[in-house]
């Protein structure tokens, strides 16, 4: 087991590298550069102040050179300042931004986890009621909602329509930040402080779990219907088992099985996927920084964040396919 | 849990909304901006240069002078304004039409930074030492080295152009950074920088030049006291993606009548980048004023915010200096440009007679930005009444089109005419940055202006990314555009009309984007000698009365000519709370029309603050429909 | 008298499925709403020329144009309102209906035939080698050479550096195809072609292999490494080269894709690809934007949803296909001498095809999501054409004035997916013989 554990992650490796090399010269091949905006603010540019400024920013090499020597400051942990924030990319992305997705994603997380379990295993345990009928109606729905339209659809619904029926003048919940400017612990205390940053977190958080939660509470309904039809339950049936014990004694640890692969390779996908939730919600996040920087040709940042995704995206794997063959005897690696 | 979340929402919202009602009350003022600076306090543009932060910086930091609500120069730091009548400003002819100016700068004597260290000619040098220093990553190379310095003494210095342009006594003329506290590391980034090669690593350059900056410019340094202030305020707190606090500077050496402490004591930017999140703050009350970077021009019109604006808000549009123009693609080698004889100023007058500037005013904006008939916005004082306009008459344009050759002779409703054994039909191409509702909007109004003449209007727009870049944008040369392209140029206070030159006669640069010169420059096929050769007088033209007959003479030529079809000066607008005073958005104010230009005057005159400035004098009310 | 004798008929697979997918109500009722959906996809050009809708990209004009922008659902002429260009609403979510179905049904149709393709060919070939290169020095070229006789194998080896040649002078499409027939017709010749195939390819991949030699050899001088790092690098590959062979397992080899595929943050590279194709600078941008004009951004999206799509049909039928290959009618199949393609393709392929079908129609909602959301962020499919997703990319600026812009695009792409879904789930259960209906 350990010795597949370290082949996997020294497979990694070569993995990174081709994932960094062609995420390197996607970003770099993009439309226009960083310095096309300039002739804008000075029509009286010449050529060779445009020269000038482009060897300031190491533009003028072709891209494998420029590859490799990103790569050999990357491996010492140097992404390079943010053209745009003037702080190191690497502060940037995980001093402001990583955090904020962490909050939001994470809360998301949970949220779904802590819905989808104990809802898919009601609903399977109730087969073919209307509960059931119910629920899995609304777990189709939640899952064909593009997550962008349910956002706006929510900020429709509580920052103008419900307001405005109710005759309030501040919305229920707010249409977007992650903290009234100005609140802060010193102003209002910490408990306000709180208050205000769980108030903008509903709507985003709830938002982002809505296609997994319905994704999930399937999952777990499929899973614990075919274990519960499996022999073996039967016979603890048979053998005159209350229904809880069969339910949460036996069935339930197989049928968490596959659903716990499943939230763990979910996790990388709920940074990079979070983009649209937070572009609606301005939520200032690692997905929207991502795609602020590649709209401004902000390399560094970009790269950041992508080595920094697929980095997590193959660990996760790497940590399913480990969980997996934990939770389930007839699984060995050699 | 949701209904806990949404009780807590509502009391936090009510506890809060205390707060909200702040401005008067404790005499603060909030601003609401949908953007955010990324750094302030870079004095040399090292890193980026946003309006924002221009915007915030004002309350800051102090220049030499400042450019007032009508756009007249002021003494700030300097104890008066140079100029050649007060004989601080030298001019000496360096012949082949060039010049040299000296504007001999005199510091007051009660200015101090906000930690009480005196404002000397030691911060201006320090300025010019690091911009000069090779491989600064500056933004305006053609300035800094022109740019000369001489410190006489502590509070007198001499800078000097050479050679000079008009401009450069527009406004002050250098800037200053706080050398006592910026020394240090300066030597340590300059003794970095020694170690590295400017041609090999001039990546490298930049990045500690930048990082330089950074030190001192970026949120955490800022709240860590990195910088001293020289403004009316100081800033107390800037949390990054929400609100920027500042606080009155009591080391300023300015005093507003009745007393400082009659005009507003705290300054909050709220950054709100969803602008129906802004829109809210707005309504709910808890903003006072926006930034010149806030709401878009929909929004200020939109029924929500006029409805409810009686009694607590005012709502202005303030004509800016953004230009929204069509440029034609002139050059003759362009198969196209030659069909159509784009070439020729009379088919663009006929374009110009064909096209309902107008009616396209009126009906998009309800007349609140202005046709514009030149380049010259009509605030400048350099703006010339009576050159040739181009009112609506579509009349004449078929006229001219006749005269030109145009006729409809297959009856399909387009004009048309023989060239060398060829039809050609009148199909104009025109471009605009996709994306822009306003501009997509105009294309097809003025489509169906142009179709009443028997003109075709071909629409191709892409991304502003696209047509901004190099390849196409200044490639009009070799046709990658070959009609109309619509975009807007944001000119300042100071306008030097290279968008227009052909040849700069001083330093001998062709402005025409050509394989010749690499494709720089931005004037798309129009040399006018005579309009170049004035402009070179007037760029050396130090006497303001003879700078604009030059300059009246020039737009002349350009209204006869009309390079370019120009629709209308884009305006901002701005909701202020009734009760703010001095709050003053105004074309020229501090350059860009920044309303945080002369801030130690802001204040609510329910506080005893005094109203010096009306800003119904530079604006116009949007009232509710 | 005749007495009828009952016939007990037997049913077929498609039958029986087609019986227990009635029973599944809420498919029933998808399947319905798909086709209207798509007969009015089909039929839309008509209704403008019948003149019931306005063309969707007509902008309206005349002296009173401020007044008809954002027009509220139940205007007259525009039943949904018109938007922030006074297009008509209706005819856009028709149009746009078009366009997102067509994503749909092409990536979905695409990445299944590419999926079982490649999945197949992992799954059959697992386990077994394939020679990719084999030095001039190895011992498999030697092996070879020596089988062939001089002449030929001369032969075989000098047009296979031609082609290599060929390849990196430019000529990419023409080297490459010539370069696949000739392996194809080689290998159809028995085993003496089989052999000159293989001597073929070893010359091409030697010239490559310089190549890669040569671009070592680059870098290091432009990244200014020390002579003896970037010669003493060169050399130790040229011995490599020279002297080793080189085996590669087709299944090995789609599997690393299909990781390194998978470890990718698919949203970001989807953003960047979609850039990165319209990019007229490119000689890639420019070829899409000069063959397919304005329809270019759908290509492209089409193109790059297929790229990630292709893997989980791979993954299932390949899955499928390494249990198949096990059973008995392969051996049998084998054993009657018929050809390793017709095994794959006309045997085991088809007994996957119930999973695959399933996993089709998943994807077609998949797609349109995925498509809807990139167009919303302004990286998918540009205006003037009009898709669901572009159609509410600026939608969230005026919820406050005209919320029904934000409303019915976003409901049209929930109901479609919504019937693609439950479509699917029909599919599965009536597709499935292990379920119980």
């Amino acid at each position: 087991m350990i010795a597949y554990i370290i082949r996997r992650l020294l497979q990694m490796i070569p993995l990174l590298f081709f994932v960094s090399l062609v995420v390197y010269t996607l970003v770099a091949l993009q439309p226009g550069d960083p310095l096309e905006g300039l002739i804008f603010q000075n029509p009286h540019l010449t050529q060779e102040d445009i020269e000038a400024l482009k060897r300031a920013y190491g533009l003028d090499q072709p891209i494998y050179v420029r590859y490799f020597k990103w790569l050999g400051r990357a491996l010492q942990g140097d992404f390079g300042i943010s053209r745009t924030y003037a702080i190191p990319a690497v502060e940037f992305i995980f001093e402001q931004r990583l955090p904020m997705t962490l909050l939001l994603s994470g809360t998301a997380f949970l949220l779904a986890v802590l819905v989808s379990i104990p809802i898919g295993i009601f609903s399977a345990v109730r087969q073919y009621s209307i509960a059931d009928y119910v629920i899995t109606f609304l777990a189709f729905v939640g899952y064909s909602t593009p997550v962008f339209w349910l956002g706006i659809m929510l900020l429709l619904l509580f920052a103008v329509w419900l307001p405005e029926l109710l005759g309030l003048d501040q919305p229920i919940f707010p249409p977007g930040g992650f903290v009234t400017p100005g609140v802060d612990p010193d102003t209002v205390g910490l408990w306000n402080y709180l208050k205000d940053r769980l108030w903008h977190l509903a709507l985003p958080a709830f938002t982002l779990s809505v296609v997994s939660m319905a994704g999930w509470t399937r999952f777990m309904r499929a899973s614990m219907l075919e274990v519960l039809s499996q022999d073996y339950v039967r016979t603890a049936r048979a053998k005159g088992l209350s229904e809880r014990v069969v339910i949460y004694k036996h069935a339930l640890r197989n049928a968490l099985i596959p659903i716990v692969t499943l939230m763990g390779l979910a996790v990388p996908g709920l940074f990079s996927g979070a983009v649209l939730t937070e572009t609606i919600f301005s939520w200032p996040g690692m997905g929207r920084a991502l795609y602020d920087a590649l709209v401004e040709k902000d390399y560094n940042v970009a790269m950041a964040a992508l080595v920094f995704l697929a980095l997590l995206t193959a660990l996760f794997n790497l940590i399913a396919d480990i969980m997996y063959a934990v939770v389930d005897p007839r699984i060995r690696y050699s | 849990m949701k209904n806990r979340l949404r009780q807590i929402g509502i009391l936090a919202a009510v506890v809060w909304m205390g707060l909200a009602f702040a401005g008067p009350r404790d005499n603060s003022l909030v601003v609401g901006a949908s953007q955010e600076p990324r750094v302030l306090g870079d004095f040399w543009a090292f890193v980026t240069s946003q309006a924002i932060a221009s915007e915030i910086e004002n309350y800051l930091w102090a220049g030499l002078e400042f450019i007032d609500q009508d756009g007249n120069d002021q003494p700030y730091l300097a104890t008066e304004v140079p100029t050649v009548e007060n004989g601080r400003v030298k001019v000496t002819e360096l012949g082949e039409g060039k010049k040299r100016i000296e504007i001999h700068y005199t510091l007051r004597d009660d200015i101090y930074w906000s930690d009480g260290h005196p404002i000397t000619s030691k911060d201006v040098a320090f300025f010019y030492e690091v911009g000069k220093f090779p491989g600064a990553p500056v933004q305006d190379p053609s300035y800094w080295s022109r740019l000369g310095l001489k410190v006489l003494d502590d509070k007198n210095f001499v800078v000097s152009f050479e050679p000079a342009y008009f401009y450069d006594l527009v406004g002050s003329a250098i800037g200053l950074a706080p050398e006592h506290v910026m020394r240090a590391e300066w030597e340590k980034t300059k003794a970095e920088i020694k170690k590295l090669d400017p041609k090999k690593d001039a990546a490298k350059i930049t990045e500690l030049f930048q990082g330089f900056v950074s030190k001192f410019a970026t949120p955490k340094a800022l709240n860590s006291g990195s910088l001293v202030y020289s403004g009316p305020f100081v800033l107390k707190r800037w949390t990054p993606n929400s609100a920027l606090e500042m606080a009155r500077n009591d080391k300023f050496f300015i005093t507003p009548p009745g007393g400082a402490d009659k005009y507003v004591q705290r300054v909050v930017y709220r950054f709100i980048q969803d602008t129906n999140a802004l829109l809210v703050a707005i309504l709910g009350g808890s903003i006072d004023a926006t930034s010149s970077v806030s709401l878009t021009f929909d929004q200020a019109r939109a029924p929500q915010l006029t409805r409810r604006a009686k009694g607590r808000f005012d709502i202005w549009m303030v004509p800016g200096v953004i230009w929204e123009h069509a440029e034609v693609n002139k050059f003759k080698n362009v198969q196209t440009v030659s069909d159509l004889m784009l070439y020729k100023k009379e088919t663009r007058q006929a374009l110009a007679y064909a096209m309902n500037r107008e009616g396209l005013v009126k009906a998009f904006f309800d007349g609140l930005q202005p046709v514009a008939h030149t380049w010259v916005h009509f605030q400048d004082p350099n703006y010339n009444p009576n050159v040739k306009k181009y009112p609506y008459d579509p009349e004449k344009a078929k006229k001219i089109l006749a005269e030109l050759g145009w006729k409809d002779s297959d009856g399909d409703g387009y004009l048309d005419r023989t060239v060398d054994g060829r039809k050609v039909t009148f199909e104009i191409e025109y471009v605009t940055t996709a994306g822009n509702r306003i501009r997509e909007r105009t294309q097809v109004f003025f489509q169906n202006d142009l179709k009443k003449v028997g003109i075709k209007v071909k629409i191709n727009n892409a991304p502003s990314s696209v047509v901004f870049s190099n390849d196409f944008f200044s490639k009009a040369y070799d046709g990658r555009w070959k009609g109309l392209f619509e975009f807007a140029w944001l000119f300042g206070i100071v306008d030097d009309a290279s968008v227009f030159t052909c040849k700069d006669y001083i330093t001998g640069d062709v402005y025409v984007p050509t394989p010749e010169n690499n494709y720089s420059g931005v004037n798309f096929g129009w040399c006018n000698d005579e309009f170049d050769k004035l402009r070179a007088q007037a760029m050396v033209e130090f006497d303001a009365a003879k700078r604009k007959k030059l300059w009246q003479r020039m737009q002349e030529i350009w209204a006869e000519e009309l390079p370019a079809i120009p629709y209308y000066w884009r305006s901002s607008p701005y909701v202020m709370k009734k009760g703010l005073v001095n709050y003053i958005a105004s074309t020229f104010h501090g350059s860009f029309g920044y309303p945080s230009t002369q801030a130690w005057l802001i204040g609510w005159e329910q506080n005893g603050a005094k109203k010096i400035y009306d800003q119904a004098d530079y604006a116009t009310p949007v009232i509710a429909r | 008298m005749a007495t009828a004798t009952a016939t007990i008929k037997g049913e077929s697979l498609w039958s029986l499925a087609w019986r227990r997918f009635k029973k599944h109500r809420m498919a029933r009722v998808s399947l319905v709403v798909i086709t209207i959906l798509a007969a009015m996809a089909v039929a839309a050009p008509w209704f403008v020329q019948l003149g019931w809708i306005p063309d969707p990209n007509a902008q309206p004009s005349g002296p009173d144009i401020g007044s008809q922008y954002f027009l509220p659902p139940g205007s007259p002429g525009h039943p949904l309102g018109t938007d922030e260009l006074g297009r008509d609403v209706l005819a856009r979510l028709i149009f746009g209906g078009r366009i997102s179905l067509l994503v749909g049904f092409s990536v979905a149709l695409s990445s299944v035939v590419i999926g079982t393709i490649i999945g197949a060919l992992a799954g059959y070939f697992s386990g077994r080698g394939f020679k990719l290169f084999a030095g001039p020095f190895s011992g498999p070229y030697r092996e070879l050479f020596s089988a062939l006789g001089l002449p030929w194998a001369l032969a075989a080896t000098g047009l296979g550096i031609a082609l290599g040649r060929t390849l990196l002078a430019g000529f990419v499409g023409p080297a490459l195809m010539v370069t696949v027939l000739a392996l194809v017709l080689l290998t159809r010749i028995g085993d003496w072609g089989e052999k000159a195939a293989a001597l073929l390819w070893f010359g091409f991949a030697w010239v490559l292999f310089a190549g890669f030699l040569w671009l070592v050899l680059d870098i290091s001088a432009r990244l200014e490494l020390s002579p003896a790092v970037g010669y003493g690098l060169a050399g130790l590959l040229l011995i490599g080269g020279v002297l080793r062979s080189f085996t590669l397992d087709i299944d090995v080899a789609i599997s690393r894709i299909i990781d390194f595929m998978l470890s990718i943050p698919s949203l970001p590279i989807l953003l960047v690809l979609s850039a990165f194709m319209r990019n007229t600078d490119s000689a890639l941008g420019r070829w899409v934007t000069a063959s397919f004009g304005e329809a270019a951004s759908v290509v492209i999206i089409i193109g790059i949803l297929v790229l990630f799509g292709w893997i989980t049909t791979a993954r299932i039928v390949r899955g499928q296909i390494l249990a198949l290959r096990e059973q008995e009618f392969t051996l049998a199949a084998q054993a009657l001498g018929a050809s390793e393609g017709r095994i794959v393709f006309r045997h085991l392929v088809p007994n996957t095809v119930a999973p695959i079908i399933v996993d089709a129609t998943l994807q077609v909602g998949i797609a349109i999501l995925v498509e809807a959301g990139l167009s919303f962020l302004g990286f998918g499919i540009q205006p003037p054409v009009a898709t669901w997703g572009n159609m509410l990319t600026g939608a969230q600026d005026y919820i406050f004035y005209a919320p029904h812009l934000a409303i019915f695009p976003g409901l049209m792409i929930l109901i479609t997916v919504l019937a693609f879904n439950y479509l699917g789930d029909g599919l599965r259960d009536a597709l499935d013989p292990r379920s119980r209906l």
